[in-house]
């Protein structure tokens, strides 16, 4: 393990040195801006708008930063020559792939619990009446996101060029958020092999749909099913690890 | 004596797509616990290539490789091993402390230990002043003693330099030569590949030169070259080798 957090620190490191913390501090203050413009608008209802805009911001804003820096983790390791004196050390790969992937897990997490706290300070300040343990939900799956954002980052990087990876990253969050549940009722009408092989892709796409409980913060619905919630817990573990195996296996074999 | 790198018939082979290209072809080397050997050869000849199999960065290759008694692939072997790259990259947002402390805990050195090896590994490369300054205005020389002074962190039995010598100036030269030379007379076993003949005829106990995947020659510096009929220098003695213009 102290292999491990000793390649994480490093990356925390990094985004403090490199001042990439700074386009953090930016969007943190886009957030915080859009926030206290409520009044501003003067509109009716505002406060449904305010929740639903403020959290879609936080996720987006910890979403970038999740796959800028998962991306760069190992290429840039390998640009720079530093990889080898790095596997030279007593660290196997599957460590070097934990240990980038909980560095980007880390900041984006960081990211993403400063801005929902933002959040979620505004949203009490305004007597929204959202329930704590909705709350404490949408959190805990925020970071369920981050974690599988960054497996899927990590992967891609080592099979394509570093904003090749970010693109495909950003294209597959998007596409899956959008179109997931059309694609899921065209499969069940349709038949056949293609029915087949359409569900056996469904099931192995990230579902990042899963995390986005903000229609229930929005209209302050009740929360997430205890078993459905921990189901989705479980969900993110397991294709985290999945993928990170999977990322383990396609340097495995590799000449640096 | 033990040998420490035990290598015989390893051949390393490079595909790319339809191409391979054949970086090693049956090599034989042993390296005995506590001697200096210089490894030469020109560029391409398979001298990084060697290092990284050693390093177990080269995860298939045919031949048998024996580092310390172990398969060069697994992380224990490299627990007692210090490398220093040829080209000295390091995180340039990081001190050599911080750096430091990164490899010493990748070395597993606990915490209270860590303090003092570092202040020891920096004194003895000349760079304690330094250490906490950022390695962005470091020059290559500096990055070249930082690249030393964290392959010397876990106090290695062997010691792989892949052109140890490159950028540093005359006295830092003369200082790394001496270093290496005392942590001979500590027992340790150094490998080292470099271009600095005169270096290596100075420090080296047994060489190896290979070309193009291939040793073509190995043997202790001085009776190499007092085969030879007229008097040669062991840099003459390379290049003769290597240019073909004798065997």
């Amino acid at each position: 393990m102290k292999q491990i957090f000793a390649i994480a620190i490093n990356c925390l490191k990094e985004l403090w040195r490199k001042k990439d913390i700074y386009t953090f501090l930016v969007l943190f203050f886009i957030l915080f801006i859009f926030l206290i413009s409520e009044n501003f608008f003067g509109i009716r209802d505002i406060s449904r708008y305010t929740k639903d805009i403020g959290f879609t911001i936080a996720l987006l804003f910890s979403l970038i930063i999740a796959v800028t820096f998962s991306v760069k983790q190992i290429p840039s390791e390998v640009e720079f020559k530093t990889i080898y004196a790095l596997l030279a050390k007593p660290l196997t790969r599957f460590q070097l792939i934990i240990g980038k992937f909980l560095g980007s897990f880390f900041t984006s997490s960081s990211a993403f619990s400063a801005l929902f706290a933002l959040f979620a300070i505004f949203v009490y300040i305004k007597g929204e009446g959202v329930a704590p343990i909705l709350l404490a939900q949408s959190y805990i799956l925020g970071l369920c996101l981050m974690s599988v954002l960054c497996s899927v980052s990590t992967l891609l990087s080592l099979f394509f060029t570093t904003s090749g990876a970010a693109t495909l990253s950003f294209i597959i969050y998007f596409g899956i958020t959008w179109f997931s549940d059309m694609l899921r009722n065209t499969l069940l009408d349709s038949g056949g092999i293609t029915k087949i092989l359409g569900l056996i892709f469904y099931y192995l796409i990230p579902h990042y749909e899963f995390y986005d409980i903000k229609i229930r913060l929005v209209h302050s619905w009740e929360p997430l099913p205890t078993t459905i919630f921990l189901l989705i817990i479980v969900y993110s573990l397991v294709y985290t690890y999945t993928l990170l195996f999977l990322s383990y296996l396609g340097i495995k074999r590799r000449v640096f | 004596m033990e040998n420490y790198i035990e290598i015989s018939k390893l051949s390393v082979n490079y595909a790319s797509g339809k191409n391979h290209f054949t970086a090693l072809s049956e090599i034989n080397l042993n390296v005995k616990r506590g001697e200096i050997f210089g490894f030469l050869g020109p560029n391409g000849a398979g001298k990084t290539t060697t290092i990284k199999t050693i390093l177990g960065m080269i995860p298939e290759y045919r031949g048998n490789v024996r580092i310390l008694k172990h398969d060069p692939r697994s992380a224990s072997a490299r627990q007692r091993i210090g490398y220093m790259p040829e080209i000295a990259n390091y995180y340039w947002y990081l001190t050599p402390n911080e750096l430091m402390k990164m490899y010493g805990r990748i070395f597993g050195i606990s915490s209270k230990e860590l303090p003092e090896k570092i202040n020891h590994v920096l004194d003895l490369v000349g760079l304690n002043e330094s250490k906490n300054r950022l390695m962005k205005i470091f020059s290559k020389g500096m990055m070249q003693k930082v690249s030393f002074a964290q392959s010397l962190l876990n106090d290695p039995e062997l010691l792989i330099l892949d052109e140890p010598t490159t950028g540093l100036d005359p006295i830092a030269r003369l200082k790394m030569r001496n270093v290496i030379k005392s942590l001979k007379n500590m027992g340790k076993t150094i490998f080292f590949s470099s271009h600095e003949l005169s270096e290596v005829e100075m420090i080296c106990d047994e060489i190896a030169i290979i070309k193009k995947g291939k040793i073509i020659t190995s043997g202790r510096p001085d009776k190499l070259l007092s085969e030879k009929k007229e008097k040669e220098t062991l840099e003459s003695y390379f290049i003769n080798l290597i240019e073909g213009r004798e065997r």
